[in-house]
């Protein structure tokens, strides 16, 4: 019985696990094949399968000459970091505050960052953007990273793994002489590695995945992050054709494959933990 | 407490280099006249109007000179419409900017564009196209100079005819001749028998007789419908709005509109529909349908598919006694802020000429593919290459642009009335496959209760 129930559940999760991994196949096999073909195997297993006399770099060679989508990568990788090194900074410390400190408003402070969670970016993109022109930092990086520093989600995932961890542990840094800086730094953040990953991935997919923002803060574009360049890409109906889109996108998730691939072990831990309060 | 020091001393280099990489912040608008396209800097068109900027300001080294700004759209031009529109709030609009054909109405009523008719050079907007100029009017005046023209046509694939028997391949006419939905609804029905009983190779991958690209309007983009079949309401003598952009019922659900559409569903109708709302990814190109109905850039994507051999029709008319302008037309086009003043005008007019002018129309054809927009430049498209495929069409695309090219309808609402045609209308045929007059008749009813219910707004008194 209990072989019966394993094999279900791995061919039950095996099925599962295909349906993601279909679609980012045929993304990356695609990417190495010329249109026409694409579109004859498009309802057979070849799509999914390679033959190996159907694939060529021909998409890759065409795309690269058109387009500088490493520029673009390399740009996004730099935003993307510094936005995570800010964000776990100022989220951490905030989400720290909530967690440990006793001070006036704490409890309306806190309800009225849950309350601005569920309040869509496309609600306020125009407000900010008035606010960021009135200061003058409207095609500056500064006015396309600061925004986003901040994020409320991030500041109450910490607040609640923050919550969980030992007090004894704090006092105990502050006997030894450490200032409460310190026993944060010394003390809280490193024993909390997980949760600042799994954070700071989440911040890097939101920096990274993100279209409205800098087409309204940047226009140059040598400046622009990679799902910019992609719009772009895709919007070039003249030289660009599915196999192109193909190429791009397999260079644009690369990253993101290899970022989840060294992370893996945190992330599901980060997420359990973060759960559990 | 060193360590400290460090770090808060790194935080601040890292936001000053930030806040120091600046991308110019305003323009001085007494210096340079500014403006906008929705075409990225690396794409080919936002390089064809980089060079023409560029053209100018070394041609007009003692005026003012001209900055181009690429904001990147994403798909019908979201990006580039949200920073054009958050601009436009915080009084930062460029000088002269692109919007597409349908959308400039509702900058008019808005207030936010300026008319440029009678600031042109004397003949200017003569060398325009009919649909362009009718594009870019609103209310008798004109606003917007498109630099860009389109083009829909049936195509068909010639092995899959040239398979067919004499009878059936007689049926279909001369790349120079006009035709029918009726005739082109009886050839699809004959094909679609042939392919139904043929161990013919030509038939090997056939799915459908006619493409459609209706697969867009179910995955969203509704233009595609509207911007593809609203000639079928056109050449039955209707529209789906009046001419004051706001007045639908007796118009969208109007004898000849109902007509129109009956005639339409009948790709859908039978046990073997003739087309589908859900047909194959690029069906046409890849040898899975025989004719399509088919966008001008087919031209170019037809480049991937070296074993298509595709011959090209005009778009057919509803009914054959129909002589006025109707097939697809129209693109993006360039307009001026309303808020220039009197002794900058001049200038920003001038520039807008430059854009849009005949040798600008030529340039854009030869860097971007895209349709000269302006009667005296549609000969730079080469119809005498090594590629008769390519010939023919372009052949016919010609023809339509410089005589039977008419403007989608200008109104203010024209976003929902277009959505509402495409999705509640044709595409809500195409799924139901619904063939009977009543039917059709109260979806055309219920398209105009939302649509009435929508331009309330407009309508003033």
């Amino acid at each position: 019985m209990k072989i019966i129930n394993r094999t279900i559940f791995y061919v039950a999760a095996s099925l599962i696990a295909l349906q993601f991994l279909v679609p980012m196949v045929w993304m990356i096999l695609s990417s190495f094949k010329i249109d026409s073909v694409i579109y004859r195997d498009i309802s057979t297993i070849y799509a999914v399968v390679p033959r190996f006399e159907d694939l060529t770099l021909k998409s890759y060679r065409e795309l690269l000459s058109m387009y500088n989508v490493f520029r673009n990568v390399l740009n996004s990788l730099i935003y993307a970091s510094v936005t995570v090194l800010a964000g776990l900074t100022i989220n951490s410390l905030a989400g720290y505050a909530l967690a440990r400190f006793h001070f006036p408003f704490k409890n309306a402070i806190l309800l009225f960052i849950i309350a601005l969670m569920i309040v869509p970016i496309e609600a306020i993109i125009l407000p900010l953007y008035l606010v960021v022109h009135e200061l003058g930092m409207i095609n500056t990086l500064a006015g396309y990273l600061i925004p986003f520093f901040v994020n409320v989600m991030n500041i109450f995932l910490f607040r609640q793994h923050f919550l969980s961890f030992p007090g004894e542990l704090i006092e105990a840094a502050k006997v030894d002489g450490l200032t409460e800086f310190g026993s944060y730094w010394r003390i809280v953040v490193p024993s909390s590695v997980p949760m600042f990953v799994t954070v700071g991935i989440l911040t890097f997919l939101g920096s990274w995945n993100d279209f409205l923002w800098p087409v309204m803060a940047i226009t140059k574009s040598d400046l622009m992050p990679v799902q910019v360049a992609l719009n772009a890409i895709f919007s070039d109906t003249y030289k660009i054709f599915t196999s192109h889109m193909m190429a791009a996108l397999t260079i644009v998730t690369l990253p993101i494959i290899v970022l989840y691939a060294v992370f893996q072990r945190y992330i599901i831990e980060g997420a359990i933990r973060a759960g559990i309060k | 407490m060193k360590k400290h020091l460090a770090v808060l001393l790194a935080a601040l280099v890292v936001l000053t280099l930030l806040a120091g990489c600046s991308g110019g912040g305003k323009n001085d608008k007494k210096d340079t006249i500014v403006v906008w396209t929705q075409a990225s800097a690396d794409t080919p068109e936002g390089k064809m109007f980089a060079d023409r900027v560029a053209k100018y300001n070394e041609l007009h080294p003692d005026k003012p000179q001209v900055v181009i700004e690429n904001i990147t759209r994403a798909g019908a031009g979201s990006g580039y419409i949200d920073k054009l529109n958050a601009a436009i709030t915080a009084g930062d609009m460029p000088d002269i900017f692109t919007l597409d054909g349908p959308d400039v109405a509702a900058y008019v009523e808005a207030g936010v564009i300026g008319e440029v008719g009678p600031y042109l050079s004397e003949g200017f907007a003569d060398g325009f196209t009919a649909s362009i100029l009718q594009q870019g009017t609103v209310n008798g005046k004109l606003y917007a100079l498109g630099y860009t023209d389109s083009a829909v046509v049936i195509m068909y694939n010639e092995d899959m005819i040239n398979a067919l028997p004499e009878e059936i391949k007689a049926k279909i006419p001369g790349p120079d001749e006009d035709w029918t939905w009726d005739q082109l609804l009886e050839l699809a029905r004959d094909i679609d028998n042939y392919a139904a009983t043929s161990n013919d190779p030509a038939f090997e991958k056939y799915a459908v007789a006619v493409s459609t690209l209706l697969t867009d309007v179910a995955s969203g983009v509704y233009e595609t419908g509207t911007y593809y079949f609203t000639p079928l309401v056109w050449s039955n003598g209707s529209n789906i709005v009046a001419d004051d952009g706001l007045t639908v019922d007796g118009v969208l659900n109007s004898p000849e509109t109902v007509e129109a559409m009956t005639k339409y569903a009948q790709l859908f109708a039978g046990d073997r529909p003739l087309a589908s709302a859900s047909e194959p990814e690029k069906a046409f190109h890849s040898g899975q349908a025989a004719l399509s109905v088919t966008g001008f850039w087919y031209v170019n994507e037809f480049n991937n598919y070296p074993d298509l051999k595709y011959r090209t029709l005009r778009y057919p008319k509803m009914n054959a006694q129909y002589d006025g302008l109707y097939t697809p037309s129209g693109s993006w086009a360039f307009v001026r802020s309303a808020n220039i003043s009197e002794d900058r005008l001049p200038q920003v007019i001038e520039v807008m000429e430059w854009l849009t002018n005949d040798e600008a129309s030529r340039e854009y054809y030869q860097k971007n593919g895209s349709i000269p927009a302006r009667i005296n430049a549609i000969d730079v498209i080469d119809t005498n290459t090594d590629n008769p495929y390519f010939n023919e069409a372009w052949k016919v695309m010609q023809f339509q642009v410089q005589n039977r090219n008419k403007a989608r309808p200008v109104s203010v609402g024209y976003p929902y009335l277009s959505e509402t045609f495409a999705k509640d209308v044709l595409l809500r045929i195409a799924q139901n496959r619904a063939t009977d007059e009543a039917t059709i008749k109260s979806y055309l009813d219920d398209a105009v209760k939302k649509i009435d219910r929508e331009f309330a707004k407009y309508k003033k008194g």
